[in-house]
């Protein structure tokens, strides 16, 4: 298990190294185009090929990986934190306030959010950078994604509120928020690194779909997301196999993140 | 009438009048957003050179009709309670008639998505918990990780490539949210002293896990279950979009692009009911489960 | 011992094919896709793809442009004549046709069928193509299958129009229902497929007296998902795609060449255009940008057309000069070619209008550097990538621009009510032939005068020119001279560039090998527009 956890501490301090430093590790701009070698396979010059507009695959992955793997952890950080209160809050205090919050969770559930993300876009004036744009974007994914680990957190801080030890540090005379700390925080660690983990993929991914609706990355600024939308027409996908690189770095990323946790855990 | 059976029924009411009321209130908060959202009241036949302007006003017109949000929502409910919920906008049809055709393909996609999700999940973190081999949590997660890694379209297009139904692609994207989730539940119970007690006292493994740490884990796993009926019809949007199963997911986006408000305020209502009674039922199973602590 | 084998690979292949989960078709079925559900099935109200191809397939017209020839011909008029002063019409009518459900067809079927069509309250877009001038049309039924139409004013190619109106029946119960086209729709289930089946009542036969239609049935899958299209019809599920995207074309073409077809450029156009409308919210100078013809025509200059014909649309695509292509042989304006990619004139032109490069960044003479966005709909992969070519074409005069994609209903509301942009591209669907059809382009009063909409009086001269052209060639009948005012709208539209037109897209498709008789052109419906005589062979398309 050791040897996991250097691994994905490795392979996570490699990718972070490279996303802080993609401008400068780039071969070429991320967003010229070599009009010239549109659709290229992997070459000396183009280690991962080009795109259809000829701009070279390598330094957009890295630009990619930038803007998504900076960015979704924070907002996966974010829906974490905002699950961990409000679920942790309704499990403890109990009642009416849990069935109040549990209720509002089920309200929040239900609604078209698209809806407010195309408001947002209508509000924001169209000359706003893409990186402000994407920024934006994320944080409203962290702000939307909390409602269904709230439930599950809830539940789990629920059980432990009636459990032995929690009414033993009471009874000693323990505050609330510092038996929300000590006591139950560690215990519903696993459901908040498991949100944590599930929103980095989902929150990257959504991203590529709010970026239709004008909000999150504009062109010419590449997303990870946003380049996985390549993989669409992948009736050819078997002979150009380089073009699955930003899929790659995503799921290598997302492993070394599950490996770093478990191991973690088991040390624990 | 027994004081206890009043009880219960006064519970049962008190729990249906509320779950009434967050289903009002989604379809008032989902009208809300569609109607202030940019391009209401929009139609893309403006845009036809033909139309002269009398015409491109009438149509302006006759778009701009709900733009009063309290008037349109008092009417749509004035309609329902005689069974009327109104004409579609995007669709020549009237909306029941539309959700009652989709209905079954929806139910169908969901159901045995979430039902082989769930095996799926289970299975898998059943066997990673009993085997403790970091190699039998390395192979699933990574299987679980590369499924989350890939967008809910190429899944769809990949069930559509393989010819399997739409469920397929549901519980391929609902699986690694599940698995995520129940892993590191079981595993964190599976760690408890109580357990190890039991372990040491030599009890089997199968039968602890079932029996002890399936039991404490059950709260929070039913509170997934709960939650997953919503995420599976969360998937199902873009999945059904894809894969061309004509559910309600898919009308949902198609009301969507239409900006149709009757049709998007009744699948609001329609996913808040599924949402309420997905967590009801969890609940009470919790309550069956462990009546004390309910 | 060669028998048994035999045997045992049919009774294999029996097995397979009893598993195999492939779906069987009718005899003669021939299937394609929609891409989204038809609006209507009310043929007087069509205004979209999906309900135009139920139309043409069902509708039957009293005459039929020949999609290849681009020329009229009889349908259910044997002869008609349009009047000198292009205000009347007469027609007679074929005998002895029957509509779908067996009511007969006549001069009183006609004359419905244009009372319901005129009604100013229907606002129908085709009724509204008909209306040139203020007035209701006077119809005289003239004898059983003699019917003479008056319109209050001119109505420029009028009866090329009538390829459009399909025939509904005075009588019939089963109102739109009942019809005189090849087929008629016999199921449809929304999001799923629209059935048509033959009509049995079809008047039309071949050469060897055979009724028509060959096909039994035409069944039409709703399907957004263009790779899923291209999928099943390698498959062999689907025998047609009418339009398909360059890409997906060159793909098809190196597995099947024999099954794609390009038919040269089609009557659509891309095309960017910048907003100078007075209510935009947008700043002074930058409106004054906009408005400033040398700017304009510095952006088309600085465009590189070529490339973009070359990398968005894989060489499927031809650049464009103005909103008439070559596809439209008679329209189309030969004199003019597209403004050629010079960076170099594009900086001399920008110069003259008072702008400046400082430090790679294009200044204005008020010292503003030059940015602004394009917003375009979302979705639309070659428009993403058009865009993005464009920004890099700029950038290299010192021109910073963003792109915005926006779902299609926020596009329309920018576009049309709160006129909140500052560039638009977008393309221009071209249906019809006739420079009349895009008189609301046109006009400086009309709505889809994109640039600037609906204005009281022209804002420009030059539009004021192209109102007086537009109307001069509208109330004229002789052809050549309304080519000649819509040659000077077409050269004064390439002058001045209200519209930036980039490239027309060539009209790619794909017929199975198993299909006889299409003929695929550049009008729509470029695929099934023999839909009648075409036939499917049993063998199936090899994959």
């Amino acid at each position: 298990m050791k040897r996991a956890r250097l691994f994905a501490v490795v392979a996570l301090a490699l990718v972070y190294a490279v996303a802080l430093g993609a401008r400068f590790l780039a071969p070429a701009d991320y967003a010229f185009q070599f009009r010239e070698a549109p659709n290229a396979p992997p070459s000396v010059r183009f280690l991962l090929g080009t795109d259809e507009l000829g701009r070279d695959r390598l330094s957009r992955v890295f630009v990619a990986a930038q803007t998504s793997l900076l960015l979704a952890p924070a907002a996966a950080a974010l829906s974490t934190l905002l699950a961990a209160l409000i679920g942790a809050t309704a499990g403890y205090i109990g009642g009416w306030w849990e069935k109040l919050t549990m209720a509002g969770v089920d309200l929040f559930l239900s609604l078209p959010w698209l809806f407010l993300l195309l408001t947002v876009r209508a509000v924001l004036p169209l000359d706003t950078t893409p990186a402000l744009s994407v920024m934006l974007t994320f944080a409203i994914l962290g702000c939307l994604g909390w409602a269904a680990s709230a439930r599950v957190i809830c539940a789990g801080v629920r059980q432990l509120r009636n459990s032995g030890f929690v009414l033993n540090a009471r009874a000693l005379g323990c505050s609330p928020a510092r038996l929300l700390a000590v006591q139950l925080g560690p215990n519903i660690k696993p459901v908040l690194w498991a949100q944590f983990l599930v929103s980095i993929p989902v929150f990257v991914l959504a991203e590529a779909n709010l970026s239709m609706l004008g909000l999150g990355v504009a062109e010419p600024l590449p997303s990870l997301g946003g380049m996985m939308r390549e993989l669409e027409n992948f009736s050819d996908l078997g002979s150009q196999l380089w073009r699955l690189a930003p899929l790659a770095l995503l799921f290598a990323c997302i492993t070394a993140f599950q490996l770093f946790s478990s191991s973690r855990e088991v040390q624990a | 009438m027994s004081v206890v059976a009043q009880r219960i029924l006064r519970a049962a009411c008190i729990r249906l009048l509320a779950a009434a009321a967050v289903v009002l209130l989604a379809g008032l908060a989902g009208a809300t957003l569609v109607r202030f959202a940019p391009g209401f009241g929009t139609d893309e036949r403006e845009l036809d050179s033909r139309l002269s302007s009398e015409s491109i006003s009438a149509l302006r017109a006759h778009n701009a009709r709900d733009a009063n949000v309290l008037v349109f929502y008092a009417r749509y409910l004035g309609g329902i309670t005689h069974g009327d919920f109104g004409m579609s906008r995007t669709f020549p049809q009237p909306i029941s008639q539309l959700v009652k055709e989709r209905a079954p393909a929806t139910i169908r996609n969901i159901g045995y998505g979430l039902a082989m999700a769930w095996s799926l999940a289970l299975a898998l973190t059943l066997t990673a918990t009993a085997a403790q081999k970091p190699a039998a949590d390395i192979v699933f997660s990574a299987a679980a990780g590369a499924l989350i890694s890939l967008p809910a379209t190429v899944i769809g297009l990949l069930a559509v490539i393989a010819r399997k139904p739409a469920s397929f692609a549901i519980a391929a994207a609902l699986f690694p949210l599940l698995y995520r989730y129940a892993r590191n539940v079981v595993q964190s119970e599976w760690e408890r002293p109580w357990i190890m007690a039991a372990r040491a006292r030599g009890i089997g493994k199968a039968r602890t896990l079932l029996r002890h740490v399936l039991c404490a884990s059950a709260p929070q796993l039913l509170a997934l279950a709960g939650v997953s009926l919503n995420m599976a019809f969360g998937a199902a949007l873009p999945v059904e979009v894809i894969a061309d199963s004509p559910g309600i997911g898919q009308l949902a986006w198609q009301a969507a692009l239409g900006r149709d408000l009757p049709l998007l305020v009744t699948v609001t209502g329609i996913v808040a009911a599924i949402t309420l009674l997905g967590n009801a039922a969890a609940t009470l199973a919790q309550q069956a489960l462990q009546p004390e602590q309910a | 011992m060669i028998r048994a084998a035999r045997l045992r690979v049919a009774c294999a292949l029996s097995v397979l094919c009893l598993l195999a989960p492939l779906r069987s078709f009718a005899q003669g079925e021939l299937r394609f896709c929609l891409h989204a559900d038809p609006k209507t099935f009310n043929p007087l109200m069509v205004d979209d793809d999906a309900s135009e191809a139920v139309r043409y397939l069902t509708g039957g017209t009293l005459v039929r442009l020949n999609r290849r020839s681009q020329q009229l011909e009889p349908e259910l008029a044997t002869r008609w004549k349009t009047s000198s002063d292009g205000r009347r019409i007469e027609f007679t009518l074929r005998e002895a046709v029957r509509f779908s459900d067996g009511s007969p067809f006549g001069a009183e079927d006609v004359a419905f069928t244009m009372r319901s069509l005129m009604d100013p309250a229907l606002h129908s877009p085709l009724g509204d193509s008909f209306r040139s001038g203020p007035g209701e049309p006077q119809i005289e039924v003239t004898g059983s299958n003699h019917i003479a139409i008056t319109f209050p004013a001119p109505v420029a190619g009028l009866d090329k129009l009538f390829d459009e109106v399909a025939i509904l029946s005075a009588q019939s119960p089963l109102k739109e229902r009942a019809v005189l086209g090849p087929f008629v729709l016999a199921d449809y289930k929304p999001g799923l497929f629209v059935y048509l089946k033959r009509n049995p009542n079809y008047w039309k036969k071949d050469s060897a007296g055979r009724p028509l239609p060959y096909l039994d049935s035409v069944r039409l899958d709703v399907q957004q998902n263009r790779e899923i299209e291209l999928t099943r019809f390698r498959r062999g599920e689907i025998q047609l795609i009418n339009a398909i995207d360059g890409e997906y074309f060159d793909r098809l073409q190196a597995q099947s060449p024999a099954e794609a077809f390009d038919a040269g450029p089609s009557f659509d156009s891309e095309e960017m255009w910048f907003n100078q409308s007075p209510s935009a919210p947008l700043p002074s100078w930058k409106l004054g940008w906009f408005r400033s013809t040398e700017f304009r025509q510095a952006i088309s200059s600085a465009i590189n057309r070529q490339d973009m014909s070359r990398l968005v649309f894989n060489n499927h695509a031809s650049p464009a000069a103005g909103p008439v292509s070559p596809a439209n042989r008679f329209w189309f304006n030969s004199r003019l070619k597209p403004h050629s990619y010079d960076p170099a004139a594009a900086l001399r032109l920008l110069r003259q209008a008072g702008f400046r490069v400082d430090a790679g960044v294009l200044h204005d003479s008020g010292g503003h550097a030059v940015e602004f966005s394009i917003v375009t709909n979302s979705g639309n992969k070659a428009r993403e990538r058009m865009a993005a070519m464009i920004q890099q074409d700029l950038g290299a005069i010192g021109i910073k621009v963003s792109i915005v994609t926006l779902d299609f209903p926020s596009l329309i509301e920018r576009m049309t009510r709160s006129f909140n942009y500052e560039a638009c591209l977008l393309g221009l669907v071209n249906t019809g032939l006739d420079p009349n059809a895009q008189m609301n382009v046109w006009l400086s009063s009309g709505e889809n005068h994109q640039w600037n909409p609906a204005q009281k009086t022209p804002a420009t001269p030059w539009e004021g020119e192209i109102d007086r052209l537009m109307r001069a060639q509208a109330s004229a009948t002789d052809p050549s001279r309304r080519k000649q005012f819509f040659d000077r709208v077409q050269e004064i539209a390439w002058e001045q560039q209200p519209f930036i037109y980039l490239v027309h897209k060539n009209a790619l498709s794909a017929v199975a090998r198993n299909v006889q008789g299409a003929d695929p052109v550049v009008l729509s419906p470029q695929t099934y527009w023999q839909i009648e005589r075409m036939k499917i062979s049993n063998e199936r398309a090899a994959n």
